[in-house]
């Protein structure tokens, strides 16, 4: 089952025009994105924000991009 | 004479479940049962390798667990679907304008005149498959024939990923030994009572005396008739052309058995705000509400109640629920609550009298406003977010039949 963390991470992305994560930082370890495998989108209030299920080959997390504040989030992993 | 129609119909195959697998691959190729995410939640959507090993739609997740012990279960992301659902339909309004959204995951087509630059109804579908599955990753199955009955019996015929065409020269043979049940909209009901006049087969319902099915039925005997025959002429409904709502509810599986009085107030104003919310959003008011209540022993009942004006606004609805429950004696704890409005008119609407009824409408607008720009819930009423402190859960996202996307 996936553990819900909810909590701010750096991620670096292609912005081209879609929105590739590359790679992401989560308590000072980097985890290279293997795949995007999946991307959805949802909103909160005004706020438009991109879901994305990533792996790096042993885990999927799903990252979130809130396009009005602009920040990275790390949902979940399992 | 006017052309045959040519109608598909497209199904999702256990759309949640291939979502999820397609999202995460350590699921693919895995028996996977998507689940709500309260505690006493049932299967909502099981993988093909799942159904394989018996675990089937609506199974409490400890039955689909003794079917099969190996059963992966995923909590479902109600927005997850409702996004890819979307997404289809625009692929699929890509190859026609008259896109007829059914559910989350079934939609009809009317492709009729739309096929030129195609060979064949089936070359568009498999070109529709390709796209879903290109873009998505997702398969489904499509079912082609001259109405709507057909395309999406069609569809079932063949799972998952099928492509099935039920042409103008099949139908009487396709129909003939085909179980009534079969047919969209034959549920067990009248299952029994076709059987209980000797009718089991589609050919046997077709040939029927249509007097004697009206006798019977009512207006839905001829009804019933022409599905025998394969008839059905009802128009594909494209999306933002449906008729107008007839009731606007929410509701909500409790995460517990419930007798506490002051909880049942709690859920019924969330109920009540998360209507009068959505409508506020389409400009509806309504004069009838409606309570739903469902027993820890699945015993179910709903009390309405007319109120004496149009109405969108969270207090009045919560008064009229409120004085709904306090005429019935709850006999046992509760497991689900329910509230709706009904008995609908939309705008304009006559500017209230009294300066205290205007105040309420501005401060509802505003907190709409602030709800809207910056999330649900996020400014509510006090006895919400007391019950917040206590045990109150934000309903989950349940995704209703009647679901269609919001525009």
């Amino acid at each position: 089952m996936a553990t819900e963390i909810g909590e701010p991470v750096k991620v670096m992305a292609l912005f081209d025009p879609d929105i590739k994560p590359v790679k992401f930082r989560w308590h000072e370890r980097v985890y290279p994105v293997k795949d995007v495998t999946y991307t959805w989108r949802s909103s909160e209030g005004e706020a438009d924000i991109v879901h994305f299920s990533v792996t790096d080959g042993a885990s999927v997390y799903e990252l979130s991009y809130n396009k009005k504040t602009m920040k990275w989030r790390l949902e979940q992993v399992e | 004479m006017a052309a045959p129609r040519v109608i598909m119909h497209i199904d999702m195959n256990a759309f949640f479940a291939s979502v999820e697998q397609q999202r995460n691959p350590n699921l693919r190729g895995k028996p996977v049962a998507v689940i709500g995410s309260a505690e006493r939640t049932v299967v909502t959507t099981a993988s093909y390798e799942a159904r394989a090993r018996g675990v089937k739609t609506g199974m409490s997740k400890y039955e689909a667990r003794e079917k099969c012990p190996d059963i992966i279960l995923v909590a479902g992301d109600s927005g997850r679907y409702v996004d890819t659902s979307i997404r289809i339909l625009g692929i699929l309004k890509e190859f026609s304008p008259k896109v007829e959204v059914y559910s989350i995951d079934e939609a009809f087509l009317d492709v009729t005149g739309c096929l030129s630059g195609f060979a064949s109804p089936e070359e568009m579908a498999i070109r529709i498959k390709e796209r879903i599955r290109g873009e998505l990753g997702l398969r489904c199955s499509i079912g082609i024939a001259p109405n709507k009955l057909l395309a999406k019996l069609a569809s079932d015929m063949q799972k998952p990923d099928g492509l099935v065409t039920i042409g103008e020269e099949r139908i009487g043979a396709v129909l003939e030994d085909l179980p009534v049940e079969e047919l969209w909209g034959i549920g067990s009901n009248l299952k029994a009572h076709l059987n209980g006049m000797g009718i089991r087969t589609c050919g046997e319902l077709g040939r029927y005396p249509v007097y004697t099915l009206r006798k019977r039925f009512g207006i839905i005997g001829d009804r019933l008739s022409r599905m025998g025959r394969g008839e059905d002429d009802s128009p594909v409904v494209p999306d933002g052309e449906e008729e107008e709502a007839k009731s606007v509810g929410h509701s909500t599986t409790l995460p517990f058995d419930i007798a506490d009085p002051d909880l049942i107030r709690q859920y019924l104003l969330m109920l009540s705000e998360m209507v009068g919310c959505r409508a506020r959003r389409y400009g509806l008011r309504g004069r009838c509400v409606a309570l739903t209540v469902r027993y820890s022993d699945f015993f179910t009942f709903s009390r309405q109640k007319n109120i004496p004006v149009y109405t969108n606004e969270t207090h009045r609805i919560y008064q009229a629920i409120l004085s709904i429950l306090d005429s019935i004696r709850l006999r046992k704890a509760v497991r689900l609550l329910g509230v709706r409005i009904s008995s609908l008119a939309g705008e304009p609407f006559q500017e209230m009298l009294f300066e205290e009824d205007r105040k309420m409408e501005w401060a509802l607008a505003a907190m709409d406003r602030i709800n809207g720009r910056f999330g649900e819930f996020k400014i509510t009423w006090a006895d919400i977010i007391e019950g917040r402190r206590r045990t109150l859960c934000h309903p989950s996202g349940v995704i209703p039949p009647s679901w269609r996307p919001d525009r």
